[in-house]
């Protein structure tokens, strides 16, 4: 594995780290059925050599990933199921590695190859959402009789063509052309991280349900989106080290900077800094307390080096394989979570070097989750009053929803939905109410930000069952943060503890929460 | 649903009643707006229509819609064809009431002032008169009063008043126009929804008078703010956690503004029982003659620094109080803005602005979910979640007029400044200060939130002033 870092003035963490993928790669070529390095040496073939098509044919299958999303708005509900075709791309143990964000909240996973109708069961053995990245495993022997994993590209090119393959229905691999455009720093699906990231376009149909792309001999990436006639493609560096990674003994992820920033191209800001002519640099305007580096840098601290690559005043390093490459790939290219990254840091005059651990950072961490998978929203009713925490997916059911959702919402996601908060690590919200005599007055609240229950802050969904535990004399209040439709909501315990069946019965609502 | 005052279009003629139509006037109106985007500016002359007509001392009633922002008002007689100059001599933007005089002594011979009535009862007949799309004659329309309510008035975009539903044909034109019945007047019509036809809204008189009320001293104060946010005490468990006993009813207190009527006297938590007596529904609302409307009108009847009683339900008694009316004035930042100048200061190209509706419509009709959320919060919601905070003027960085010394400064949409050179900004008049008394080499600004800061260059600012007002054609670079 190649990453930035091996090239010349760098660390010893990352040489080690290229040495410990080393074997990956041998692997992978172990295992391929690809031609051998020199063919003519092969003595006297019995079989003809697979051609380039069946190859690609032995290493490609399709995944039928069949799932449910919950109904956020009526929370112990589940919406109609879907089910969704992506390519796979067969990796050694053997495996199928799925780069795609249509893993999350899947019930059923089955297998084609070959592009017959033919179905086999699978299951997932590791997802990572915040790539998003999957492999999947498939019990059934006979499935992988004839399959072999292609090899992945350990560095991608920066132009030239590429082609682009997946198993339509027809049974025919379906192979259409396209040109690299470009590599960048990317993200991908619902994911925050910043990876390495090939544009390719082409005139294909559809696409970015993790079709396999190639150059040359090797496979380049998976599709993960497309856009007009381009498609974005997570590099196959990153699906190596994500492979590497999943080969361990435990999974590590990616890490994630988890800071804001500026850039610095005004020279009079510069200046003013104190920063001379020769150095680049960016200033931190938000460190998250949750993300690398959170204990090490603070906001205005300007950053002039990562890694042992000097930023210029637009966050760009020069990544000595691929060019300019904006700096948030330099907490992933090559690094996995838990190594120091040493960053070169202007704070207060003063230039030192620090050593940020990287850190890996889940949605969950967020204090709004910009998306939830595996679980349903986290709810309760009490007299038919429904609480719930803010997430991306409750917001989501406005459709277009930051133009839509309300203004307080909003709010809450651009100003408090990053910043994790140890008393109130989540935002609470009384989303509806299901009418009912027991809450007669209040049937039109929706979508209030609670403060407090029965004199508890409430910054958690369990903060709020506890506090549901103490009426106030009889009586459940319900405070909400100030400046929305309604201050306080007050219920007769024993009335909502009375009415907690028959609302139950009549909205359908499962008992439980 | 859109409230629209009304501009222009057709209604149907009808049989007059007695009242003499020829103290209906046209009221023809040039005006010329201000750019809240380039607040230096005014946009170009346009002409618009509206009606009013003639009360006690020669003046006339219009609606302050029709004559916003006016630099030429006319006025003519439907007996005669030339018009008259006419005078604004008060407009009252929260009630959407302006009143014009006429120099010329002309223009009242022969007419009668128009009596001022009373409410109209729900189903009883009205006569509208007005010039819809403008034209010579006095147009009539006849309607039954559907209902009387307090509701918005869309003018000011934040007030709301008493409020009388016609079916009368109420159209672009009619606006200023009285509403009759027995030949008094008994409102002005001001107000209608797009494509509800038989639904028009018009000012009646108790607000009318308000307003001429409050011009007796020669000054017109506005109407009085309550400050009050109260939560209807339609749940029963809620009347029994306040204690309300049996047969009681009211409305309980959520917050209480500084500076409004309530401040002071009322506390969150209580219960309004009553006003000036008037015992207050569960629901909020009053009898007013055969309708009920909301108690919020007994505050607003009042002039301000008259007193006004509030009966309250506190820790388990009734007690009486009396407050003096008072009026917010902060709370012209959240009313759509007429006849006046936005304010600004331009410095080095660097255009600075308090936050106020007029600066957040700039982002289009949807502001609250498409502005930057933080102007949002501060306009919408930080005077509730802080009260302490409740008269700071923010200041915002609008745009940056790119000149070769500002040009490298990063600007992505307009941003809340929290200091410049190190003074806290606490209203646009502090950011002359704080660029004047700097003496370093560099300005410094930082903005709010995760915005970051940026610098300038003094003397590079310092000459760049002048050539970039010159430039932009920006006739002075303070409005404060």
């Amino acid at each position: 594995m190649r990453s930035p870092a091996t090239a010349t003035s760098n660390p010893a963490p990352l040489a080690v780290r290229g040495l410990k993928l080393f074997p990956v790669a041998l692997i992978l070529v172990s295992c391929a059925s690809a031609p051998p390095a020199r063919p003519a040496t092969r003595p006297g073939a019995l079989a003809p050599l697979p051609s380039p098509k069946d190859r690609l044919a032995a290493g490609i299958v399709t995944v039928r990933v069949t799932g449910q999303e919950w109904n956020w708005k009526t929370p112990w509900a589940k919406q109609g199921p879907w089910t969704r075709t992506m390519t796979g791309l067969v990796v050694p143990g053997p495996r199928i590695l799925v780069a795609s964000a249509g893993l999350g909240n899947h019930l059923l996973i089955e297998v084609q190859r070959d592009g017959r109708e033919q179905r086999t069961p699978a299951r997932l053995a590791l997802v990572d959402h915040e790539a998003p990245l999957g492999l999947i495993e498939v019990g059934e022997p006979a499935f992988w009789q004839g399959l072999a994993p292609l090899p992945l590209a350990e560095r991608v090119p920066t132009s030239g063509p590429a082609t682009i393959h997946r198993w339509p229905r027809s049974g025919q691999m379906d192979s259409a052309s396209g040109a690299v455009r470009l590599v960048r720093a990317g993200r991908h699906g619902l994911s925050r991280l910043s990876l390495l990231t090939v544009d390719v376009t082409t005139t294909m149909e559809g696409g970015g349900d993790s079709e396999v792309v190639v150059a040359g001999d090797e496979v380049i990436g998976l599709a993960t989106g497309k856009s007009g006639d381009q498609i974005a493609v997570m590099a196959s560096p990153v699906l190596r080290q994500f492979l590497a990674d999943a080969a361990g003994e435990s999974y590590h992820g990616f890490a994630r900077a988890g800071i804001g920033w500026q850039d610095l191209t005004n020279p009079d800001l510069r200046a003013a800094l104190g920063l001379t002519s020769a150095e680049g640099g960016i200033r931190l305007t938000r460190v998250l307390p949750h993300g690398s580096g959170a204990d090490v840098l603070r906001p205005g601290d300007v950053i002039l080096e990562i890694g042992g690559y000097p930023l210029d005043p637009t966050g760009q390093f020069e990544h000595p394989l691929y060019g300019r490459m904006s700096f948030p790939l330099l907490f992933t290219d090559g690094r996995e979570p838990g190594e120091a990254l040493p960053m070169k840091v202007l704070r207060d005059g003063q230039r030192s070097t620090v050593a940020v651990t990287l850190k890996r950072m889940l949605a969950q961490d967020d204090r709004i989750p910009p998306y939830v998978f595996e679980r349903g929203p986290d709810y309760a009713v009490v007299g038919g009053l429904v609480f719930q925490d803010l997430t991306g997916p409750y917001l989501s059911t406005w459709g277009d929803w930051s133009r839509r959702a309300p203004p307080r919402l909003l709010v809450a996601y651009d100003r408090e939905g990053q910043e994790p908060s140890p008393e109130r690590p989540r935002i609470i919200l009384l989303t509806s109410v299901l009418p009912d005599p027991a809450n007669l007055g209040y049937q039109d609240q929706r979508d209030l930000i609670v403060d407090k229950v029965n004199g508890r802050p409430v910054g958690s969904m369990d903060d709020l069952r506890q506090a549901f535990r103490e009426p106030q004399g009889g009586f459940h209040v319900v405070e909400l943060v100030p400046g929305q439709a309604m201050r306080r909501i007050v219920l007769d315990a024993s009335e909502a503890q009375a009415a907690a069946d028959r609302i139950r019965a009549a909205y359908g609502v499962p008992a439980g929460p | 649903m859109i409230l629209a005052a009304l501009g222009l279009a057709v209604a149907a003629a009808a049989a007059p009643d007695p009242p003499a139509p020829e103290s209906v006037v046209l009221v023809q109106v040039y005006r010329s707006r201000y750019d809240w985007s380039l607040p230096w500016r005014q946009e170009a002359v346009e002409g618009s229509l509206g009606s009013g007509f003639l009360i006690e001392g020669g003046r006339v009633v219009t609606n302050a819609h029709v004559v916003s922002d006016a630099r030429e008002v006319l006025v003519r007689r439907p007996d005669q064809a030339n018009p008259y100059v006419a005078t604004v001599e008060a407009v009252g933007n929260d009630c959407d009431l302006a009143v014009l005089s006429v120099s010329d002594p002309a223009f009242t011979r022969g007419l009668k002032p128009l009596p001022l009535g009373d409410v109209p009862r729900s189903g009883s007949r009205v006569q509208t008169y007005g010039f819809p799309l403008g034209g010579q004659d006095v147009s009539s329309t006849a309607g039954i009063v559907s209902r009387v309510e307090s509701r918005g008035y869309v003018h000011s975009g934040i007030d709301a008043h008493l409020v009388v539903q016609t079916d009368a044909a109420i159209n672009p034109g009619n606006s200023g126009g009285p509403v009759m019945q027995e030949g008094r007047v008994v409102g002005v019509a001001f107000q209608g929804y797009p494509g509800f036809d038989n639904m028009g809204f018009f000012i009646p008189v108790p607000v009318v008078r308000h307003f001429l009320a409050d011009l007796q001293d020669g000054r017109y104060n506005g109407f009085p703010d309550s400050g009050l946010q109260t939560t209807p005490l339609l749940s029963p468990s809620y009347r029994r956690e306040r204690g309300l006993p049996e047969g009681k009813s009211g409305v309980v207190v959520d917050l209480v503004a500084p500076g409004g009527t309530a401040d002071g006297v009322v506390e969150p938590g209580d219960v309004i029982v009553a006003v000036e007596g008037v015992a207050v529904a569960n629901d909020g609302t009053i009898r007013l003659g055969d309708a009920r409307v909301t108690c919020e009108h007994l505050f607003d009847l009042k002039q301000v620094g008259e007193p006004v009683s509030i009966t309250l339900w506190r820790g388990g008694r009734e007690r009486t109080v009396s407050a003096t009316s008072r009026r917010i004035a902060r709370l012209e930042s959240r009313r759509n803005r007429y006849g006046v100048a936005p304010r600004f200061v331009v410095y080095a190209g660097l255009v600075f602005m308090p936050l106020d509706t007029e600066l957040l419509k700039t982002f289009g009709r949807g502001w609250p979910q498409t502005a930057d959320r933080n102007l949002v919060w501060h306009h919408l919601f930080r005077e509730a979640e802080k009260p302490e905070t409740a008269d700071r003027e923010v200041v915002v960085l609008t745009r940056v007029l790119r000149h070769a010394a500002n040009a490298q400064l990063t600007f992505n949409g307009p941003v809340v400044v929290e200091r410049i050179n190190g003074v806290t900004l606490r209203g646009l008049a502090d950011v002359i200060s704080a660029f004047a008394s700097n003496q370093e080499r560099f300005h410094r600004l930082e903005f709010e939130g995760t915005a970051g800061i940026e610098a300038l260059d003094r003397d590079r600012a310092e000459a760049a002033h002048p050539q970039i007002l010159r430039q932009y054609a920006i006739p002075r670079d303070r409005n404060l």
